[in-house]
């Protein structure tokens, strides 16, 4: 993902909201296809890379910009990426922006379908909580055509309210909540929104979007925080497992995931 | 020597990242100063922990890739917690040679977790000599405010005075890390002893943010605030090679200096932005820089004179210890404050007066900075 302003033709990869040159709100641009334009295979180790030899490689997405991409998988130069394969499963890196990992996980995720009509719960549990996934999560769904009025925000205990209050939640513009029993009828889609390490019980009868993200702080061995996605709580809560059992991997991107799922499908 | 422009972030516990943070500076700074991203000719960023805790160095480049296409010379600039008056003083060394320079400091601290933070600060002590016998920054502070106390008879309550003060200062200042929360005396009473005798209500935060301005040699507009000196001392890294760690041979200079330059006594300031990483620092500085004389510190906080009502105050955005601390935005939050003070628009936090002052300092006190702004 990376930002554009169309007016100066400037292009910027930080989350950037207004061009510093003309002053106009820049476009956020997230390409789906990706060629290697060069690529190395490393065989030196060094921290957070111990895993050798891997592979960097140089793509060009369809609007000929330039990205980074570690891979332990061998691309030959001109390879297209398979990066839109569907899954049980999805994992993102979460990197400057949270929406961009959002929105590769959920576009990458079997089954998820929102429109104008969903109504959507979305349950937070408030252990590491960061606020600026809760924050593109909705600016994410609004991007998709759901309506705001048809979202509810919800937390479990009344002592998380505070917290809420302080992360300054009322700048979202959505209601904001004690989750009650009638919450969870009604609603097309619930989602829970949790850090990996929450060690939350979610409700098994009702049918949720898990999204567990990783910080720096959690015990998983990876070099970005991640967002993992998926419909079947015991299927992703494995993945999590068999990541923090691999002893011998040191750094998990996105690739590893796909492995890791693999096996686990068998 | 004019500033031309300022913007800041807010200072706290930040979502956003360092070029994120730099970004919104900067942006604010050119908004501020009315002028073109093209109109720019050098920058220099102050940053302290960004390599050492993050593995993010060459902030310069990163400021350079904020600007597409403008390929400026840029210099990242390291001086502790004196970073940002350094590398302002480093810019308005080279406005000979470049006509409008943007500076900028950035930090971010506040995701490390607190034995992180206090390993990466602690680096601006003496490796062997320092760092290896567990001195941590507040406890430098403490050894230092130890001494202060005993040879001044300044009691825990004065300190308790500058911190209660600088707070108020930040609920009337929405940019600072503690806007919005009110601080009593049994608040910071009740509050953890951090490295005896120092609380945690004496130490500055840490803190989130970033800060930039933009300095001229022209003055473009009335708004522009004149520059009448910027000067730098340096002093001994390693705290136990003064004889007298109470009051810091550099901090002396760069003030003499700065005045001789500007050509005023340290009678003529009006007010001051004042390195109060621990609140006793605020005091002893007060007396190294010919604010009070020596040993008078105490009497100037409890009569209230460096409140903003006083008539020498200090402080005015809160300080460090509650607009914040993100080290290598510090000083130029301080030139932020000086120039909105000096254009009469900090509206609640207004004080009265034509120069300000501000002196910050790295390790204790191995670098120090003072700069001294005309209206």
């Amino acid at each position: 993902m990376y930002y554009k302003c169309e007016k100066c033709n400037k292009l910027w990869y930080y989350p950037i909201k207004n061009c510093i040159f003309c002053k106009e709100k820049i476009n956020r641009v997230i390409p789906k296809s990706f060629n290697v334009k060069a690529l190395t295979e490393v065989n030196s180790p060094s921290f957070g890379h111990k895993k050798v030899p891997y592979y960097v490689l140089l793509l060009e997405d369809e609007f000929g910009n330039t990205h980074i991409k570690k891979s332990y998988k061998k691309y030959g130069l001109g390879n297209e990426l398979d990066y839109n394969k569907k899954g049980k499963i999805s994992v993102s890196t979460i990197r400057y922006d949270p929406y961009e990992a959002i929105e590769r996980a959920t576009r990458l995720l079997d089954g998820f379908d929102i429109n104008n009509g969903t109504k959507i719960l979305i349950r937070i549990y408030l252990l590491n909580f960061k606020f600026s996934l809760l924050q593109s999560l909705v600016e994410f769904l609004a991007d998709n055509n759901t309506n705001k009025e048809n979202i509810i925000i919800t937390y479990d205990a009344e002592e998380e309210n505070r917290l809420l209050t302080k992360f300054n939640i009322d700048s979202l513009g959505i209601k904001t909540r004690k989750l009650g029993k009638e919450d969870l009828h009604g609603t097309n889609l619930i989602i829970n929104l949790a850090s990996v390490d929450s060690k939350k019980e979610f409700d098994g009868k009702a049918k949720a979007l898990h999204l567990l993200f990783s910080t720096n702080k959690n015990n998983i061995r990876n070099q970005h925080p991640m967002l993992f996605a998926s419909f079947n709580q015991k299927m992703l809560e494995d993945a999590l497992k068999k990541i923090n059992q691999d002893k011998e991997v040191d750094s998990i991107t996105g690739e590893e995931i796909e492995i890791i799922k693999d096996s686990l499908r068998a | 020597m004019y500033i031309l422009g300022i913007g800041r972030t807010k200072f706290g516990v930040l979502p956003e990242s360092i070029p994120e943070m730099m970004y919104e500076s900067i942006y604010k700074a050119l908004d501020d100063a009315n002028m073109d991203v093209k109109e720019l000719d050098a920058i220099f960023v102050s940053n302290f922990i960004g390599d050492s805790s993050y593995n993010q160095a060459h902030l310069s480049s990163i400021a350079s890739t904020l600007l597409p296409d403008t390929n400026l010379p840029s210099f990242r600039v390291e001086a502790a917690c004196a970073g940002g008056g350094v590398a302002l003083h480093l810019g308005l060394n080279t406005l000979h040679k470049y006509k409008n320079v943007l500076v900028i400091g950035v930090e971010k601290m506040t995701d490390l977790g607190s034995m992180e933070s206090l390993r990466s600060v602690c680096s601006a002590t003496d490796l062997v000599l320092e760092q290896k016998e567990g001195l941590v920054f507040p406890a430098a502070g403490a050894l230092v405010s130890q001494l202060y106390m005993k040879k001044n008879n300044v009691t825990l309550k004065d300190l308790n005075l500058v911190a209660l003060k600088n707070h108020e200062n930040a609920n009337l200042n929405p940019y600072a890390h503690f806007y919005g929360k009110k601080v009593t005396e049994e608040i910071i009473n009740n509050s953890p002893i951090i490295c005896s005798p120092l609380r945690l209500f004496d130490c500055s935060p840490n803190s989130d943010g970033a800060a930039s301005v933009i300095i001229s040699n022209e003055k473009r507009n009335k708004r522009d605030i004149k520059i009448a000196a910027s000067e730098m001392a340096t002093g001994n890294i390693h705290l136990a090679i003064e004889n007298d760690i109470t009051n810091f041979p550099a901090t002396k200079i760069a003030g003499e200096k700065a005045y001789k330059a500007a050509g005023i006594t340290p009678k003529e300031i009006n007010f001051a932005e004042i390195h109060d990483g621990f609140t006793a620092m605020e005091m002893s500085s007060m007396e190294d820089l010919q604010l009070c004389k020596p040993g008078k510190a105490k009497e100037l906080i409890r009569n209230g004179i460096t409140k903003l009502n006083g008539k020498l105050p200090i402080n005015m955005d809160g300080g460090l210890k509650a607009n914040g601390h993100p080290i290598g935005a510090t000083g130029i939050a301080q030139i932020y404050e000086l120039v909105t003070q000096l254009r009469g628009e900090a509206k609640k936090r207004q004080v009265p007066g034509n120069i300000g002052l501000a002196y910050t300092f790295g390790a204790l006190v191995g670098s120090a900075s003072v700069h001294i702004l005309r209206g």
